[in-house]
């Protein structure tokens, strides 16, 4: 549309049509002596029609005008002259003239169709491609952008869709905010348009002053947005091409709306989800809470109505499994709150340059008691960079999984843990000769509250999944599996996109002894 | 009980966790004086002159951070805070400001025990003066006038730097300290935040010293916090 051309020729094309008439008349004069007068008459006509045709009415009126006067002057006795003997010549210049004005209007018609023809095949192109971009957006926001794009290829300088929330206010999505400049004025006009679902701005009666084009976005009589052209081509609110104009419109406003409805239904369903996993998790706690803590309160009341009837070993025995279930209790409320932040997306890692090994060092010191008479063989070869993790939150993945790994394996197998530092990634392995994990359930594991079907007992199943939202958290991976000669195996991956800062060598000499 | 022991001052507004540390310490022989609030913790701690003061960072009438600030513009008292696990934010902050260590809730009594025992030994030793020259940890003998150190034994050649971190652990054996106190004492206080450094060469430290560097036992980290030396 921004190429249509309007219905006038230019001087080239008159300059041409004169050329034409004058060819014309040149090949007429060369060939006088063979030339019958019928014959000139229609080396004319060819001219007027080429010119008809090929440069519009302007030039092919010129040619007819031209051709008469040349055809009198040279042609038509008393000859050099524009004065006529007979009657009959007058009746062969109006006829020449005539026919010049009927084919001129016959090819502008020709013409005018073709063009819309072309404008028609563009339109059509444009809808497409713009339909065709539309179909997998995956938010409102990116749809209003992608729509704003291909409405300034089409209609004019640069254009934004601005989006209507419930509230019925409405705003540039974030992606677009730098790439449109909109004046308050602009804004001003198309918050008009949004409260009346009526276009406004340049090109129509209302604001007609305005640089912008305002178009309502609208499904039924549902608002939806504005789209804003900015400094539109001349001619785009004009009547023959608003038909376009609103069928682009519809197309953007049915786009949008397929985004919110989907966007709507993914947060019913979340919404659903969340509240029975809030259930599911309340009824896990209350009974992993319930039992440590009927163990203590039996194993408390014994002791204090004791009445000198409990030997010292039972005593011993009592005492003893008050401090483990206490410990038990501990160990599941900090595995509850860690689930609960990370669920509620308060984890956000606080980072920091440390050397693997003493995270997984002092994950190894904290389990101290719990790892007694293990055997756990770490590789970590000389030279892994230093890595960008939370160290608190990373000594917590290796935790879990080293409390895991005795859990679920007989008390002598042996645990081994090594890592491999390629360019762009870390990765370590954590590996363990117990029964493994059941085949199909390698991802189920990572899900809240699965204990294992041969779980010895204790503690919500919390530990994988806490494991899996800080490795997310940090923009790494953790995954499960089974390793050749049995055993279970945790892959983590942890990206190394940035690089480790550097830490000058000191320079040796004066060592301390 | 020949003696009376030293005088310990409980700032805790819970009543069970009092009782249980009135139990703990009175059977070892200290004597308690208790506040509930940080307002009374203070007034306690100018009237009775303690020896020691455990104190919860959360308390009703504000934290124990700024109790910790306004007792260290006057006196050197050893402090040790209570706080709840996977707020060390808090305990950093309340160890720079002037706090000596802290307990994790929640806590055993022989952990309890330890970390008042280290606390008040270390000031007795830096109200005495300069310490012993030669200090042994486990397999670790560190010759503080020879500068000079010795695994089960064997001599390790250690670079300045290395040889200060080290000493500076082993001169507060026992005792937590922070990154950024570590980082100003061994690099300077333009170098506060470049925690890298002090995890490089914390593990440069480990590969000499420690049998298993990836399990240490003499250097250990205190995630999030700082590290500290192994008590002897």
């Amino acid at each position: 549309m921004k190429q249509q051309q309007p219905e006038t020729a230019s001087w080239p094309a008159y300059g041409q049509a004169l050329a034409l008439v004058v060819g014309s008349s040149g090949i007429a004069l060369l060939g006088r002596t063979a030339f019958h007068l019928p014959d000139v008459v229609m080396l004319y006509l060819l001219a007027i029609l080429i010119a008809s045709f090929r440069f519009g009415r302007g030039p092919s009126i010129t040619a007819a005008a031209l051709s008469v006067a040349t055809y009198d002057f040279f042609f038509v006795p008393p000859f050099y002259t524009l004065s006529v003997e007979h009657a009959r010549h007058v009746m062969t210049f109006a006829m020449m003239f005539g026919l010049g004005l009927v084919v001129s209007n016959l090819a502008a018609r020709l013409r005018q169709e073709k063009q819309q023809a072309k404008v028609r095949e563009e339109h059509t192109a444009a809808l497409y491609a713009l339909s065709r971009e539309l179909v997998g957006v995956p938010d409102a926001g990116e749809a209003a952008v992608i729509a704003a794009q291909h409405a300034a290829a089409v209609f004019g300088e640069s254009a934004a869709v601005l989006l209507r929330d419930r509230a019925g206010k409405l705003s540039l999505p974030a992606a677009a905010a730098s790439a449109v400049p909109l004046t308050p004025t602009d804004l001003g006009a198309a918050q008009w348009v949004n409260e009346n679902s009526r276009p406004a701005g340049a090109g129509t009666e209302i604001f007609p002053g305005a640089s912008v084009a305002c178009i309502p976005l609208t499904v039924g009589l549902a608002p939806l947005g504005v789209l804003v052209l900015i400094r539109p081509a001349p001619g785009v609110m004009a009547s023959e091409h608003r038909d376009f104009l609103e069928v682009f419109a519809r197309q953007v406003a049915f786009a949008i709306e397929r985004v919110r409805l989907a966007e709507e239904a993914k947060a019913a369903t979340l919404r659903a989800s969340s509240e029975s996993m809030r259930s599911s998790l309340l009824s896990a706690i209350s009974h992993d809470l319930r039992s440590p803590l009927a163990a203590i309160t039996g194993a408390g009341t014994a002791l204090r109505d004791d009445l000198g009837r409990l030997g010292g070993e039972q005593r011993a025995e009592l005492v003893d499994t008050i401090c483990t279930e206490a410990e038990r209790m501990e160990r599941l409320i900090a595995n509850v709150l860690d689930m609960v932040r990370i669920e509620s997306g308060g984890m956000a890692p606080r980072r920091d340059w440390v050397p693997l090994e003493e995270v997984l060092g002092s994950a190894l010191l904290r389990l101290d008691a719990t790892l007694q008479g293990r055997e756990v063989a770490t590789d970590l070869p000389e030279g892994l960079p230093l890595i960008p993790v939370d160290p608190v939150l990373f000594e917590q993945v290796f935790v879990n999984l080293l409390e895991n790994a005795v859990k679920y394996t007989p008390a002598a197998s042996p645990i081994e843990i090594s890592a491999r530092a390629s360019g762009t990634e870390l990765e370590i392995r954590l590996a363990d000769r117990g029964p493994g994990i059941p085949v199909g359930e390698e991802e189920r594991i990572f899900e809240k509250f699965d204990r294992g079907e041969h779980a010895g007992g204790g503690g919500v199943g919390l530990g994988l999944p806490i494991c899996r939202g800080i490795m997310q958290a940090h923009g790494g991976t953790i995954v499960a599996g089974n390793r050749p000669g049995g055993g279970a195996e945790f892959r983590i991956r942890l990206p190394l996109t940035e690089t480790p800062p550097t830490v000058a060598a000191e320079p040796t000499g004066e060592a301390a002894a | 009980m020949s003696e009376p022991g030293p005088v310990v001052l409980i700032v805790e507004d819970e009543p069970q966790l009092r009782r249980f540390l009135r139990t703990a310490l009175g059977v070892q022989g200290y004597r308690l004086v208790e506040a509930e609030t940080a307002h009374e913790g203070l007034i306690a701690a100018t009237t009775h002159n303690p020896e020691l003061i455990l104190l919860d960072i959360g308390l009703p009438d504000g934290n124990g951070i700024d109790l910790t600030r306004r007792i260290r513009e006057w006196s050197r008292v050893p402090i040790i805070v209570i706080s709840a696990r996977g707020k060390e934010d808090d305990k950093v902050t309340a160890l720079d400001a002037g706090a000596d260590d802290y307990l994790t809730k929640p806590f055993g009594v022989n952990e309890l025990l330890a970390r008042i025992r280290v606390a008040l030994r270390h000031a007795q030793s830096s109200a005495a003066g300069p310490g012993e020259p030669v200090l042994e940890i486990g397999p670790l003998r560190l010759d503080l006038t020879r500068r000079e150190v010795l695994v089960s034994g064997t001599q390790i050649h250690l670079t300045p730097l290395e040889y200060r971190l080290l000493a500076l652990l082993a001169q507060n054996a026992g005792k937590v300290l922070t990154h950024r106190q570590i980082l100003k004492e061994v690099w300077g206080p333009g170098s506060v935040n470049e925690t890298h450094y002090l995890r490089v060469f914390m593990a440069q430290l480990r590969r000499k010293i420690e049998p298993d560097p990836a399990r240490p036992r003499l250097l250990l980290t205190e995630p999030g916090v700082g590290y500290r030396m192994r008590e002897s």
